[in-house]
């Protein structure tokens, strides 16, 4: 156990990249994790994630000792990477997006290999949103973010984050669908 | 279901439901099988989206911090980018940068105005003239050269158009410092001021100096009245190592105000910026150079009037580099300046850097 992030943050507002470096450490894995699952290529994520420590060392004088460091330079990051993904030269080089495909008519076994498939259909299908749906998905399935947080990062409206959420949403499930029937069936199956 | 009653589903599922609809959408739940079992399949692809790996090449997360912290060190000894010096290093960065940069400048193959390139010398006579909002007096843009009479920018291959993107809403701090205001100058002393400079550099320079680089006298009158390098600029690299002498003298003159000081300010600016423009790289690394070089001038000189040219200057060698490296840092490089100045409310070259975006590649 470590110092306290506040305290390593104060250090490095004095300067102490040491300290910052340990920041970094820290948070490098959920800032990079935000970056890939929008850009979807490791690559860019690595220069998202790089810029966004940079610019949040930038920018500590502003952030507030207070609060929690995880979410802000996460926002940092995925206000970097819906930038990166809406910028034409993105779209020309297209995203590494697969197709929503149903599942095989045979999953083989249940359980594992189900869940190994699922997942896999349900990572194409987040490949597959408009870059603005799956960055808010993200931040909110996975980085938990609210609806303000969100709409702050991606200089959204509330409103707008909550209808691209439940387009995101939509869409993934109707591609998850088998498996989300089939999995209430094994729920079915197993209580009776 | 509908539409909507499934987006009061999902906001309901984040708890973001104002408290009265929540408790209608709660009470609604608890009789309808179909909505439960919506909300039921939202939170099932919450769960499962979060479960999904987000894995990195190995070794990665071992050095991603050591580069990043490179980044920040070298951009503390590179122009152009924030750090966080001490508060008085900025008035003397930016007197330092002048005191040094001019007199290499001048002494440059014995006649600096002389090597100024064909498209200073060839410079649109008319630069249209606008007024700052702030500004004491009127404010010369330095005239854009046509996308077309820039050979080095002449087209071959594809490039992406700009980007119609908003600018960075990240709490980071853009590459270039918004101009700020600058103070208020007696425009009859500043005038005076100007010519005495003028003249002072014909003598020096044999008259020559002023002739190649048609600098008219409008230019000076606006250099006195606008160039009075306001705000702290971000350290920058100077060409010699700074003694500590030749610091405490620059802090000492940039501390010293005035109206000479502020038109003198101004008048070695002009001939900074001439020197860069006159510069001509002739290899990737030498354009390397010639941005960073662009970028210092611009962050030392944030209220200037030739801040806004250099920056796009920056962005426009940044564009060079990479055309002749081809390499995708140069890249990101050249569309990260050309982002930032488009995201920037004072940029006042837009469509030029948009050009050169859309300027498909040589």
């Amino acid at each position: 156990m470590g110092p306290e992030d506040s305290f390593l943050i104060a250090r490095a507002r004095q300067g102490d990249l040491p300290a910052f470096e340990e920041v970094v450490r820290r948070y490098q894995r959920r800032v990079y994790g935000v970056a890939l699952r929008i850009v979807r290529a490791h690559d860019v994520a690595d220069d998202v994630a790089q810029e966004a420590f940079v610019r949040a060392w930038q920018s500590l004088d502003r952030f507030d000792l207070a609060r929690p460091f995880g979410p802000w330079v996460c926002r940092i990051a995925a206000n970097l990477a819906v930038n990166h993904v809406r910028s034409p030269r993105a779209r020309e080089e297209g995203l590494p997006e697969g197709s929503a495909e149903a599942p095989s008519a045979d999953p083989g076994p249940l359980g594992a290999v189900l869940d190994r498939e699922a997942q896999q259909v349900l990572d194409r299908a987040v490949a597959g949103l408009p870059a603005e749906q799956r960055a808010v998905f993200v931040l909110r399935a996975v980085e938990e973010m609210s609806y303000a947080e969100i709409a702050e990062a991606l200089s959204l409206s509330p409103g707008t984050v909550m209808s691209r959420l439940f387009r995101a949403r939509e869409r993934l499930a109707r591609a998850l669908s088998p498996y989300l029937g089939r999995a209430a069936e094994r729920r079915k199956a197993g209580a009776s | 279901v509908s539409g909507h009653e499934r987006e009061r589903l999902s906001a309901y599922l984040d708890g973001e439901l104002p408290p009265p609809e929540r408790a209608e959408v709660a009470a609604h739940l608890a009789a309808c099988p179909g909505c439960a079992a919506v909300l039921a399949d939202l939170a099932a692809v919450d769960a499962e989206a979060a479960r999904l790996p987000a894995e990195a090449p190995e070794g990665y997360f071992e050095r991603l911090p050591s580069r990043v912290v490179a980044r920040l060190e070298s951009a503390a000894k590179a122009p152009g980018r924030p750090w966080r010096p001490p508060a008085w290093a900025w008035a003397a960065a930016a007197a330092l940068v002048v005191a040094l940069v001019t007199p290499l400048t001048l002494r440059r193959d014995g006649a600096p105005f002389s090597t100024a390139p064909p498209r200073t010398v060839a410079r649109p006579p008319a630069a249209p003239t606008a007024v700052a909002e702030g500004d004491a007096g009127p404010v010369r843009e330095a005239a854009p050269t046509p996308l077309a009479a820039r050979p080095a920018l002449a087209p071959r291959e594809a490039m992406p158009p700009p980007s119609a993107s908003p600018p960075e809403a990240a709490p980071g701090a853009a590459p270039f410092a918004a101009a700020a205001p600058p103070p208020s100058v007696p425009e009859g002393r500043a005038v005076e001021e100007a010519r005495r400079q003028r003249d002072a550099l014909g003598a020096r320079e044999k008259g020559e100096a002023l002739a190649a680089a048609a600098l008219d006298e409008e230019d000076l009158l606006a250099d006195a009245a606008v160039e009075p390098e306001p705000g702290p600029p971000p350290l920058v690299r100077s060409p010699a190592a700074p003694a500590a002498a030749s610091l405490e003298s620059a802090g000492r003159r940039a501390e010293a105000g005035g109206v000479a000081a502020k038109a003198a300010a101004g008048d070695e600016a002009e001939r900074a910026f001439r020197s860069l423009d006159g510069a001509r790289p002739d290899s990737v690394e030498e354009w390397r150079r010639q941005r960073d070089a662009w970028r210092a001038f611009a962050a030392a000189h944030p209220g200037g009037r030739r801040a806004d040219e250099a920056r796009v200057r920056a962005i426009e060698a940044a564009r060079e580099a990479w055309l002749g490296s081809g390499e995708e840092s140069d890249a990101r490089a050249f569309r990260q300046d050309a982002a930032d100045y488009l995201a920037s409310p004072d940029a006042r070259q837009k469509p030029r850097v948009e050009l050169l975006l859309a300027a498909p590649r040589r």
